[in-house]
């Protein structure tokens, strides 16, 4: 399923890809941070499908896909039972983690360039965010506690540039 | 004279009452001093503390500061107030985040009960006393917002103000505290001095007394300091046993006095989520194997079940490994990594 959502402003022609198990941020953004065109999908696989239909200037990927059913989940969960012990920490560890496997299938599938802001606050884990940023160069992060201005300015800042 | 005693009995109970009114109200700990005192109470803490951050707490800001920048420019805001009450507590009694701060809170009090401690979240807790007045203060907000669009100039800066101390309580305050006590929580600093404590108390056990033990031959390639997310007690717990089974492997079965256990760290990286697990290779010279299987299969005879129970209680992963140079094998323990990084 995906949703599409637009607003006027300057960058109204640019598309953003929202990538989540909710609706909050397509919900949030298109009012707080309005102007670009808002694509959603709901995981790995949505987003791929509209990637090839779409022209998509940044995704907006959250982090945790606790709301989606098991079998969309990106990952290898046969690899995640042994890292982990049993099936169901296998799943807890793809759904936490998806955000990441879903950054690793767009890098797979040619997107590495695509701008990417991760909705997760790597403010305690910082050199892991910079080994994440080597294999993806246009990955950025937002906190949680971002403001709208933060949030509308680095989108617009991110899309401006392409 | 017993219309005076009556009167003083009345009031010693009334003080008494309102003494322990004030000492249920005012007592209790927080959950900093929970995870002090029971520092296996932290992995139930971080999971639900996890969840607030999540359900709670993640798009607060967004939302609240959104509004507040639209109350204060005079653009309408009916619609966008209904959608934050909504977000903030529900509709139809479904969904929102106050009832599920609430739900979450009840967790929090049933895992403190659990080790036998009364959480006052409400009002010690610094965390949770911040959150419960940001959403009581929003929820007092309710008509003024909804009547926003039709309030004065002047209405609508008093407004603004008003969110922006409820901005304050749950993003502010709200967010400082969560991440000092998942801080809290996850980290615990390894060096050689802890790995050499673990190991001379293991050796000077009564069992062990009368061998010939070395010290802990520790691998100089040893990527140390890190950091585990997992409390003390429990890494104490299961490298005590792995110690303690390398040195009766390597005394059952024969190895070469004086007996040398000993460790190499390594930090592995995963390729996807550059998370971080540390593997700690407990090295021996006993020339018994043990199979991949008995390990993973939690083989009680090699004296390791319990150890492969702990350790996959804290996410964590035991293997065996043969290449080991300058001994027979390695059981190798895996547990979940943690950086300590300061912005």
């Amino acid at each position: 399923m995906s949703h599409e959502s637009a607003s006027a402003s300057s960058h109204e022609s640019k598309t953003v890809l929202i990538v989540e198990d909710g609706n909050e941020y397509l919900e949030n953004l298109t009012r707080f941070a309005p102007g670009p065109r808002y694509l959603q999908a709901h995981g790995g696989h949505e987003a791929l499908t509209l990637l090839r239909a779409h022209a998509v200037a940044l995704v907006y990927l959250d982090m945790r896909f606790d709301r989606v059913p098991r079998e969309t989940l990106l990952g290898d969960h046969a690899q995640a039972t042994r890292d982990h012990g049993s099936a169901e920490k296998a799943y807890r560890h793809l759904a936490q983690h998806q955000g990441l496997y879903i950054l690793a299938a767009l890098r797979e599938h040619g997107h590495a360039a695509l701008p990417v802001i991760l909705a997760y606050d790597f403010s305690r884990e910082l050199r892991r965010f910079e080994l994440l940023s080597r294999a993806h160069p246009s990955l950025t992060w937002m906190p949680d506690a971002a403001s709208a201005d933060e949030v509308r300015a680095r989108i617009e800042r991110l899309i401006d540039k392409l | 004279m017993t219309l005076a005693v009556l009167a003083a009995l009345a009031l010693m109970l009334l003080v008494a009452g309102a003494l322990a009114l004030r000492n249920w109200r005012w007592g209790g700990i927080d959950l900093a001093t929970l995870l002090d005192r029971h520092p296996d109470a932290g992995p139930d803490v971080q999971r639900v503390l996890s969840a607030i951050r999540h359900e709670v707490l993640k798009h607060n800001t967004l939302m609240l500061d959104g509004l507040i920048e639209r109350i204060r420019s005079g653009a309408e805001s009916r619609e966008p107030v209904e959608h934050i009450l909504r977000a903030f507590f529900g509709a139809d009694g479904h969904g929102g985040a106050e009832p599920r701060l609430h739900a979450y809170a009840e967790q929090l009090v049933s895992i403190g009960r659990a080790h036998g401690e009364r959480l006052n979240l409400a009002q010690r807790d610094p965390l949770t006393s911040a959150l419960l007045s940001g959403f009581a203060r929003m929820r007092q907000l309710r008509h003024a917002l909804l009547a926003v669009d039709d309030a004065s100039p002047a209405a609508h800066q008093r407004l603004a103000d008003e969110l922006r101390a409820v901005d304050q309580l749950l993003n502010e305050r709200g967010h400082a505290a969560l991440r000092a006590l998942l801080d809290r929580v996850r980290l615990l600093h390894v060096d050689a001095a802890l790995l050499n404590a673990v190991f001379d108390r293991v050796r000077h056990e009564p069992a062990l007394a009368t061998a010939s033990i070395a010290p802990l031959a520790l691998d100089p390639r040893s990527e140390l300091p890190c950091a585990l997310a997992l409390p003390r007690p429990a890494f104490d717990d299961i490298l005590s046993n792995l110690f303690r089974n390398a040195l009766e492997a390597s005394i059952v079965h024969g190895a070469p006095a004086p007996i040398v256990v000993g460790v190499l760290v390594v930090i592995e990286l995963d390729p996807v989520t550059a998370i971080e697990r540390v593997a700690l290779h407990v090295r021996d010279r006993a020339p018994h194997m043990l199979e991949r299987a008995q390990l993973r299969d939690a083989y009680i005879e090699a004296g390791l079940g319990l150890t492969a129970d702990l350790v996959a209680q804290r996410d964590g992963q035991l293997d065996l490994s043969e290449q080991e140079p300058g001994f027979e094998k390695a059981v190798v323990l895996r547990l979940p990594g943690q950086r300590s990084e300061r912005t």
